[in-house]
């Protein structure tokens, strides 16, 4: 059984929020605020547009007058919700577990790093419906009474079910930060939906995880390929040319997602289940523009 | 199709174990992956063969393949035309006999009309030595005859001919015919030799033949042996026994050597050399005899019968008997009694009246033996179950007869000095394999190294022979077309297919 959180781990999620408050500080702290657009946001500044930020808050009239582009930001005054989902279908669990394990330790350094100054994070597992199993209003040693929840997560089992994260998507109260920690394999893609169900305000992120075996899978000659949650199988024989083809595949998948999300105006970061969750986490973060 | 060495057809029944085994233990690697779609759809994109390039159930019908086709092979495959005749199939005794100058210039003779013969009628011939003919008594390989039932055992549909010199005792089988050597054969030899060692003294005991068309006279010969020589003759033109006295702690073992004398238009030719050297040599311990002390000579004669017998006492036995065996002592099961029987074995009859003589053995090897002038003094008729081993000629009266264990006799032995007779040792020899269980050929002398006649190797010894015939042309010894080379190249070939195969797909 995979320990996810020891005292290494433990030690490392507590360096990390040191790590994240000096990158977070120097940054576009406007992502941590709401986006939400309305009467109890005010207009603070301009910047210059940088490549990846959000098209919808490019001010287009100073466009046409100075034939620049400028990013308007406002100073909100409403709290921030963050939802971190965890996806627990049974693709999560192939490979030995080990998407499973990043995907809640990444969920952990959110609640170690994000909470606070307003700002709850709630954790919710998607497997079937959406269950919120953990929240954290503050961030550092408080969050660390969520670990042994998420320590004790079940295994993942059974389908993703796409319209599970329909109520989180829509309008609430407050603007909400949707980061969704998948591997992102179902077919059809709900990535698509999901974006579309997304209302302005709201900033999806999409993290999609894949184990090393996926990304180079092995060769073999006689195989019998198990879908870990449909539990059909596919008899096949995976040479070079097999595989070569099943990577381009692959590539083709994650770059089509990718692009998908930044056309709903969501954020797709793909990342290897073998890389440690302070580089992913830090690269997501930086992905939106949290962190420098 | 024929198959040469057909024994190695059993190993065909590997092949389903081979199977089973595959399908026990040659399963896929089975793998627990996320989703299958981005599989289907490489599956999809590449051709059928690209999806299975190792499609499982082709590896093991390489294997069965590759294994099925070296049984083959092993098998000697021969590939017959069957519109052809069958090929005619010739035994050549390898006898010493027939290395005479005059008779193996008469059965070569022989062979270029079989093969003639064969010719004219399209069929193929084959030769083949029979080797065992010049083996010393109580050799272990089977004779001529018991070689032509075998052939026609395990070759039904060959014709077969017998070439030899013999006179064989018992019809061949109906498919084997024989074509005799009968060449006049102007020979001294050696028939048989043995040891009578009585406490110091050992006496050499030799059975000479000599026969000449129309001799006038009677040859001498010079006799040779590891510690002394004596000229002997004129020999009769029979079997004669002569007896030599060897100096006490004599070698028993060696070469004695027989030299013909003599010169001018009377002398004598010997067209069998080989014969004229004979080797003594202890018998190694295998079969045991019990015998008396006054039947010590008699005993002794048994040495006669060569490498598997020895001799041994049993003074405490107050019984006028002796015994044979093999192992094990001679009151169980495996014993020959000679003597007459004391009861309860068979039952003794009468006297016959004037003495027995023109006796006629019955069983393999013995039917033909002179026995014209053998006189036995007092013999009684016996009966018990079965057919008797020995008769007088012409009438139905029994001498002797095998019951159970043992051979129950009409006459004592010793008192008709049979120990003398230069045919005892085939007697004895047949009758100890009778109740031992053990067949014997028919040897022609005793003793004699059969490498010695075999100086020169036979013409199809080891390559293919070629018979010169009257028509054109000549024929390869061979019954067909081998095929075990081109089978073992298809094997190999199978094996370097499917190896590469394997390996390729194992080292995807």
């Amino acid at each position: 059984m995979v320990h996810v959180f020891d005292e290494k781990t433990v030690a490392r999620l507590k360096t990390l929020r040191v790590r994240l408050s000096a990158l977070m500080s120097g940054g576009n702290g406007e992502g941590m605020r709401s986006r939400r657009a309305g009467g109890r946001f005010e207009f603070r500044d301009h910047r210059p547009y940088a490549a990846g930020d959000d098209v919808r808050a490019v001010d287009w009239n100073l466009y046409g007058r100075l034939d620049e582009l400028f990013i308007k930001r406002f100073e909100g005054e409403t709290r921030l919700d963050i939802h971190v989902v965890i996806d627990t279908s049974a693709s999560m669990g192939v490979d030995g577990g080990k998407k499973d394990c990043l995907a809640r330790r990444l969920a952990a350094a959110a609640a170690f790093c994000l909470p606070g100054e307003g700002r709850t994070l709630d954790v919710q597992v998607m497997s079937g419906e959406l269950r919120s199993v953990a929240t954290v209003t503050r961030a550092g040693p408080a969050a660390a009474r969520c670990l042994p929840v998420l320590e004790g997560l079940p295994r993942p089992v059974g389908a993703l079910v796409p319209d599970a994260l329909r109520p989180l998507l829509g309008r609430g109260p407050r603007s909400r930060f949707i980061l969704v920690i998948s591997d992102f394999f179902d077919d059809p893609s709900p990535l698509p939906a999901w974006a579309g169900q997304c209302v302005a305000g709201n900033l999806l992120v999409l993290l999609g995880l894949t184990s090393h075996e996926e990304r180079d899978p092995p060769l073999g000659a006689r195989v019998r390929l198990q879908d870990a949650e449909t539990g059909e199988s596919l008899d096949i024989s995976i040479d070079e040319e097999m595989r070569e083809r099943y990577q381009e595949l692959l590539a083709d998948q994650r770059s089509e997602l990718e692009l998908q999300a930044a056309r709903h105006g969501a954020a797709f970061v793909d990342a290897s289940a073998e890389e440690s969750f302070e580089e992913v986490f830090v690269r997501t973060l930086r992905r939106v523009g949290l962190a420098r | 199709m024929t198959w040469a060495r057909p024994e190695w057809l059993g190993l065909l029944w590997t092949l389903p174990v081979i199977v089973i085994l595959r399908l026990l233990v040659g399963r896929r690697d089975r793998r627990i992956v996320a989703t299958l779609s981005l599989w289907r759809r490489v599956a999809a994109s590449l051709p059928l063969r690209r999806r299975r390039r190792w499609w499982p159930p082709l590896e093991v019908v390489g294997e069965v393949v590759v294994a099925g086709t070296m049984i083959l092979a092993l098998a000697g495959p021969v590939l017959r035309d069957d519109s052809r005749p069958a090929p005619l199939l010739v035994v050549v005794d390898r006898g010493g006999s027939m290395e005479a100058p005059k008779r193996r210039a008469e059965w070569q003779d022989i062979l270029n009309d079989l093969a003639a013969a064969a010719m004219a009628e399209g069929r193929d011939v084959s030769v083949r030595p029979e080797p065992d003919a010049l083996e010393p008594m109580g050799g272990s390989r089977v004779g001529g005859v018991d070689l032509a039932r075998r052939l026609a055992a395990r070759r039904p549909r060959t014709p077969r001919v017998l070439v030899t010199d013999r006179r064989l005792p018992l019809a061949l089988p109906e498919s084997v015919g024989l074509r005799g050597v009968r060449s006049p054969l102007d020979n001294v030899g050696i028939v048989a030799a043995w040891l009578d060692r009585t406490g110091a003294r050992s006496r050499l005991h030799l059975a000479l033949a000599a026969s000449r068309e129309g001799a006038a006279r009677r040859p001498h010969v010079r006799v040779e042996w590891d510690g002394g020589a004596r000229v002997l003759g004129p020999l009769k033109p029979d079997e004669i026994v002569r007896v030599f006295d060897l100096p006490p702690g004599g070698a028993v073992r060696g070469d004695i050597r027989l030299e013909l004398l003599g010169d001018g238009e009377t002398a004598w030719n010997d067209d069998f050399p080989a014969d004229d050297v004979a080797t003594l040599s202890t018998p190694p311990r295998r079969l045991r005899f019990l015998v008396l002390p006054s039947e010590e000579a008699f005993a002794h004669a048994l040495e006669a019968l060569g490498e598997t017998v020895i001799i041994g006492r049993d003074p405490s036995s107050p019984e006028s008997t002796f015994a044979v065996g093999r192992r094990r002592p001679p009151d169980v099961a495996g014993a020959l009694l000679l003597p007459p029987a004391q009861g309860g074995a068979g039952r003794l009859g009468d006297v016959v009246p004037g003495g027995a003589g023109a006796l006629v053995f019955e069983g393999e090897g013995l039917a033909e033996l002179p026995l014209a002038g053998l006189k036995i003094p007092r013999a009684r008729e016996v009966s018990g179950p079965g057919l008797p081993l020995l008769r007088l000629r012409g009438k139905t009266v029994a001498m002797a007869f095998p019951h159970r264990s043992e051979v129950v006799l009409g006459f004592d032995p010793v008192a008709a000095a049979w120990d003398a007779e230069p045919v005892f040792p085939l007697i004895l020899r047949a009758w100890l394999g009778r109740v031992a269980g053990k067949r014997s050929g028919m040897p022609l002398f005793v003793a004699a190294d059969p490498a010695a006649t075999r100086a020169e190797p036979p013409p199809w010894e080891d390559r293919p022979w070629r018979v010169a015939a009257q028509e054109e042309g000549a024929l390869d010894a061979g019954s067909g077309r081998p095929l075990d080379r081109w089978v073992f190249a298809a094997a190999t070939a199978f094996l370097v297919v499917f190896g590469a195969l394997l390996l390729r797909s194992k080292t995807l």
